[in-house]
């Protein structure tokens, strides 16, 4: 009776339905013909045919008999074939980020499992097929994209400077723009001036300002500022863009 | 009274003197030879046709369904017996009318014997056809239904004993065939009622089988 369920087995696979539904495990020749045959038992009852309608209930029962044979052998196929194929999809991902390269080993134990699952599938070893595919899903089960460590963020130039009391070397506009976090040129001072002449007590007199007055630094050269000067922060230099 | 009493001693022996002066008695003459009647023979015949059917009536119970004439006819066989050998005549028409009583107490209770018979086997063949018995037990009932069948001949021709016999056999085929389509029509009853109990079972293995599909994702 094996025989003929690895008949029916084999030919459900050849005829590429190896993709069927579970519901369709039950729709096997083998339940349809005790389908069948229970109706025919049935009415042999009635008829009054007992014999024959105990023969034809006996017949059915052999039949389900197969078709339980037929659905746990389509149910081991149709794990391990979906095991393998889990198998198959991690390890197209872990070649797709290189894990052939930074997870060599578990990449071998997975690529090398995954043959032996394969050949024991073709083989109706389902069991063992599944064992092995689960094996290889489980060697690489922590692989990660490896990603290239990004340089550290500088901090961005500021965009706000507050007027200090600098005894031995006074604040002004072309001072500001000498710093190298402003624009590294003190003949940029216009720039800043410009920009915030209305905060001066005079908007004529560029020489007078006073500690504590709070500037907007103007982008120079659509470099990017953000935040409040901060002397603690090592800025990076600006240079035109 | 002294003058009476001599003449009463004379005219005494007056009398006394002429009678033993007188002739003796003539001899009675002898009688007349009466005309015999025919000599009557033992009615053997109509005692053991009286038996026979007194019997044949025992044999059935017959006398239940006509006790009258049964009373009665026993009562003639039984004046027959008594006066068989004594007086013939009478013991022959005794046993004479003991045999038209038996007759008819088995006309009469052979057919109602015989109807109850056949009821039964009616019944029993009834019994039979509900439960399919000539498809079952196509054979035997067969067999029943042809002795039933022979019953019914006999019984319209009247052959009481023949009709008794296979309405009797018929009754007990039928019931034996009965039981036996019985026995099979349980039995495969049973059978296919394990077999459904199976299917479900069955359809459960796949259903499961699918939830486990299902819950491994494919």
């Amino acid at each position: 009776m094996k025989k003929t369920i690895l008949v029916a087995v084999s030919i459900a696979l050849f005829l590429g339905i190896s993709t069927l539904s579970a519901q369709s495990l039950l729709d096997n020749e083998f339940y349809n013909k005790a389908k069948a045959l229970v109706a025919q038992s049935e009415e042999a009852l009635q008829a009054g045919d007992y014999d024959a309608a105990a023969s034809l209930a006996a017949e059915a029962k052999d039949n389900l008999q197969k078709s339980d044979d037929y659905v746990a052998t389509m149910l081991m196929f149709y794990r391990a074939n979906g095991w393998l194929g889990q198998a198959r999809d991690r390890i197209a991902y872990a070649k797709s980020i290189k894990a052939d390269t930074n997870y060599k080993d578990a990449y071998n134990t997975a690529v090398t499992a995954a043959g032996g699952a394969k050949e024991a599938l073709d083989a109706k070893d389902y069991e063992k097929s599944i064992g092995l595919s689960k094996t290889a899903l489980a060697a690489l089960a922590n692989i990660a994209p490896v990603v290239a460590k990004a340089p550290p963020s500088e901090p961005a130039l500021p965009q706000y400077y507050t007027v200090r009391l600098v005894i031995s070397k006074r604040d002004c506009f072309w001072r500001i723009a000498e710093f190298p976090f402003v624009y590294n040129d003190p003949w940029k001072w216009r720039l800043l001036y410009n920009a915030n002449k209305s905060l001066l007590e005079n908007p004529a007199n560029p020489d007078l300002i006073e500690p504590g007055q709070h500037f907007v630094i103007p982008s120079a050269s659509g470099e990017k500022r953000e935040g409040e000067y901060d002397p603690d922060v090592n800025y990076p230099t600006y240079s035109p863009k | 009274m002294r003058k009476i009493v001599p003449w009463a001693a004379l005219l005494a022996a007056l009398f006394l003197a002429v009678s033993c002066a007188g002739t003796p008695p003539a001899k009675p003459t002898p009688e007349a030879p009466q005309p015999e009647k025919p000599a009557v023979a033992a009615p053997d015949a109509e005692l053991a046709q009286a038996q026979s059917l007194q019997q044949k009536a025992d044999k059935y119970g017959l006398g239940e369904y006509d006790p009258e004439d049964y009373a009665a006819a026993t009562k003639d066989l039984k004046a027959g017996q008594d006066a068989y050998g004594k007086d013939n005549a009478a013991s022959k028409e005794s046993l004479t009318k003991a045999i038209d009583e038996f007759n008819s107490v088995i006309t009469k209770g052979g057919a109602l014997y015989l109807a109850k018979l056949q009821a039964q086997a009616d019944a029993s063949k009834k019994a039979a056809d509900d439960l399919k018995a000539s498809v079952a037990v196509k054979d035997q009932y067969a067999e029943a239904n042809d002795v039933y069948q022979r019953a019914l001949k006999e019984k319209d021709a009247g052959d009481l004993e023949n009709a008794v016999a296979d309405f009797t056999k018929a009754r007990d085929l039928f019931d034996a065939v009965a039981a036996l389509a019985l026995q099979k029509k349980e039995n495969a009853t049973k059978s296919l009622a394990d077999t459904k109990e199976q299917m479900t079972a069955s359809e459960q293995k796949a259903a499961d089988a699918q939830k486990t599909l299902k819950d491994e994702g494919f």
